[in-house]
């Protein structure tokens, strides 16, 4: 069999390409396929806003494909083996490029648009794709694309609505050579310093060319003067909380002592999302730019616990053989962990509670259900984010399961909430109504959020007290 | 000295379709070094990791310091000491923050102890343990599981990253340790050296199972190299019990042998004719002659 068989083989034999790649092609097909024959401004909007969701997902999928490369090319295997480089990299470019030129080209055909627009969208894709081969910390680069849509596009008071729907006529009718031309020149030039780095890391250890890039690495935690506050405010923590154990042995209290931040850090950051998002409120004048500050900003503190529970869950062998019982120390192990994730949560809380304060004054700004529908959905992402840390972060391959799990999870959730309150609220009334489909839509995420979270949490502690330690 | 402090009967542990340990029997006394031989990939980790309940067996029975390993109770771990392959220190926590939280867990934490060990092997008390190089990291955890004077100390291959003068200080503790009342300890470990200097029992695993336990002079009576001299030719298989390895070239043949005996010297002079040397092996050479069967 030729070697580019053999390379294409590594990528048919992950089953996490499979899931990917037929949930993104029945999606592209599924969207693709909506009704042309709408009226003008509408058929646009549509079709931009399934180029929108097919780009997100290929971009996951892009994700994964990335991380799949980088294990390649950074293996000693890809620096000592000749004629390594040719067939791994002119697969990485043919299976990529199916994701971002062909499945968007055939999209298109099918839904009768001009093809380049497709392309073009899909080229961010690409592009991420490269950055990631390139730096993986561009792995959080996903969040943005589900934020920059939101951003032009969604009611935030950047762009006004007839020139969102505007621009929406001008890309998918294919009037944007520009845009297009530099999406999809940026697209290529990115496979070029792709290759340039795929050459260079084969150079590099396997600890720097693995899909941990994400995970702080040890050597991080340094004594380093730029960040010696921090670091104090950590060290002080761990004393003042060693100190409040005194003679208790093994209790929830005394595994909770290691923590990778201190109250003050939080607090910190807190105070940064609230400021932020009182800038941009401030700058552009309306609520919504400054509510989707909060929620990302309070959204991303959710995942503060991570960075000690990351380490922690993986030393689980250690934590063991403290003195307690197997049952005893999980318990007060995941009572630990939950503990963190209750002042996480709390932090996120108060940033909520401070920041609505401020946008109270706005007219129409419908801020009690504003906030309980904020408070509801964080909760319930909590309770998620703690079941799905417990059931994955153990796991070696982690992120590409926490990544899929939790969006996952969440979409899902997200969809039932809404069809379950559609069918309470059938029909808007006015915007009172809105409200309450809304809050409706919002208490049904949360609590299926939290019951998903909470029967992973319990199904994954009944598999630690089975598990094997390492 | 009759105590078992640690006690497998009939273990099996199976990872996919590989049996790790098959079967495996063990008997460990109390107040005994026992040193555990294998090669990569014997079961010695896995032995180890079932002793102290952090695997569980597919099948057997674990009993360590009286009671099952799977589920140790808090009073028995307090009796035990591990130190795993691949530290797991917090790296964010100095050093001297991570010593007083593991002190905090036991009743019988000795400061002096660690104090004394501490500026013994360098351990940098005010450096965060993410910076630690792997040697110092590895003394760091050595410092903790001595820490509360452990009954039964636990080392999977507690020496690989220490430096010379490091392994013999920490040879020394093992020693004291054993020789401070009835204390154990079982370590696994590739350094035969080492083991010939501390361990007075061996355990040998191979293919799942324990090959030989005992002390390491039984082990080094039973196992030796004969060299053959004969007047005759001497045939190309030497019909022998316990034969390891044998090389015959014409009239001298070489024969390593597990059951080597005065009688098994006399039955090779009767049988062939020939003088027999008899040539003492160092634990390496055992191991190896075990290990090219």
């Amino acid at each position: 069999m030729s070697s580019y068989l053999h390379v294409l083989n590594t990528y048919f034999g992950r089953w996490r390409f499979w899931i990917f790649g037929g949930f993104y092609v029945l999606m592209a097909w599924l969207t693709s396929g909506i009704n042309r024959e709408r009226s003008p401004g509408i058929r646009e909007w549509d079709a931009l806003g399934f180029i929108v969701f097919s780009t997100i997902i290929a971009s996951l999928f892009m994700a994964f494909l990335a991380l799949h490369v980088r294990r390649q090319f950074g293996s000693p295997q890809a620096h000592v083996m000749p004629g390594f480089f040719a067939p791994h990299f002119a697969v990485f470019v043919a299976v990529s490029s199916v994701i971002w030129i062909v499945i968007p080209w055939l999209m298109a055909e099918r839904s009768q648009w001009p093809a380049l627009p497709f392309v073009s969208a899909h080229a961010c894709a690409a592009i991420l794709l490269c950055l990631i081969v390139i730096w993986p910390r561009a792995l959080v680069l996903l969040l943005g694309m589900f934020l920059g849509p939101v951003l032009i596009f969604g009611n935030v008071g950047l762009f006004s609505r007839a020139a969102q729907i505007r621009f929406a006529q001008g890309f998918v009718e294919g009037e944007f050579g520009g845009v297009y031309f530099v999406l999809i020149a940026l697209a290529l030039a990115a496979y070029v310093c792709a290759a340039w780095r795929l050459r260079r890391l084969s150079d590099l250890s396997a600890a720097t060319s693995d899909d941990f890039s994400l995970e702080i690495k040890n050597e991080a935690y340094t004594n380093r003067a730029s960040f010696g506050i921090l670091q104090d405010w950590r060290d002080q923590t761990t004393e003042s909380r060693l100190a409040a154990i005194g003679p208790t042995r093994d209790s929830v209290r005394l595994r909770w002592v290691p923590s990778a931040t201190s109250i003050p850090e939080i607090a910190i950051l807190g105070v940064l999302i609230v400021a932020l998002g009182l800038a941009v409120w401030y700058f552009v004048g309306e609520s919504g730019a400054a509510v989707l500050v909060f929620t990302v900003g309070t959204a991303a503190m959710v995942f503060g616990p991570l960075s000690t529970w990351r380490f922690r869950l993986n030393a689980l062998a250690t934590e063991v053989m403290r003195p307690a019982t197997r049952r005893q120390a999980f318990r007060r192990v995941v009572m630990a962990m939950a503990l963190d994730f209750l002042i996480w949560g709390v932090a996120a809380t108060l940033v909520v509670a401070c920041s609505y304060l401020f946008l109270i004054g706005e007219r129409g700004f419908f801020y009690r259900s504003a906030i309980l529908i904020h408070l509801m959905a964080l909760w319930g992402a909590i309770v998620l984010i703690f079941g799905v840390t417990l059931a994955t972060l153990r796991f070696r391959y982690w992120v590409p399961l926490f990544l899929g799990l939790v969006p996952g999870i969440m979409v899902a959730c997200l969809l039932g909430a809404v069809m379950l309150a559609t069918l309470t609220y059938p029909v808007s009334r006015g915007r009172r109504d809105d409200v309450r489909y809304g809050t409706l839509a919002a208490l049904n995420f949360a609590l299926s959020c939290s019951a998903v979270g909470l029967l992973l949490s319990r199904y994954s502690y009944r598999k630690l007290l089975e598990a094997d330690l390492q | 000295m009759n105590q078992v402090i640690l006690a497998m009967q009939a273990v099996s542990k199976i990872y996919g379709y590989r049996p790790v340990l098959d079967r495996l029997s063990l008997e460990i006394p109390a107040g005994t070094v026992v040193g555990l031989l294998g090669k990569n990939g014997a079961g010695k980790t896995t032995l180890l990791r079932c002793a102290l309940g952090l695997a569980k067996p597919d099948h057997g029975t674990v009993t360590t310091l009286g009671e099952a390993a799977w589920n140790l109770s808090a009073s028995a771990k307090q009796q035990l000491g591990y130190v795993p392959q691949s530290p797991q220190l917090y790296p964010w926590m100095k050093v001297r923050h991570i010593i007083s939280y593991t002190g905090s867990f036991y009743f019988r934490w000795n400061p002096a102890l660690v104090d004394r060990l501490t500026a013994e092997w360098d351990i940098p008390l005010e450096r965060r343990a993410g910076n630690l190089s792997v040697g110092e990291a590895q003394k760091l955890a050595l410092v903790l599981a001595l820490g509360h004077e452990p009954e039964l100390l636990v080392l999977d291959e507690p020496v690989a990253s220490l430096d010379p003068s490091a392994r013999r200080e920490f040879l020394k503790v093992v020693l004291d340790i054993a020789a401070a009342g009835n204390r154990s300890v079982i370590f696994s470990t590739h350094i035969t050296s080492d083991l010939e200097r501390v361990a007075d029992r061996v355990a040998i695993l191979q293919q799942g199972k324990i090959s030989f336990f005992g002390e390491l002079g039984d082990l080094k009576d039973q196992i030796k190299r004969l060299r053959l001299t004969s007047p005759n030719v001497l045939p190309e298989r030497l019909e022998l019990p316990g034969i390891l390895r044998q090389r015959t070239e014409g009239k001298n043949a070489l024969v390593t042998t597990r059951c080597h005996s005065p009688e098994l010297v006399d039955q090779i002079e009767s049988q062939w004719q020939a003088s027999v040397e008899v040539q003492d092996l160092n634990l390496e050479e055992i191991f190896l002659e075990l290990h090219d069967e």
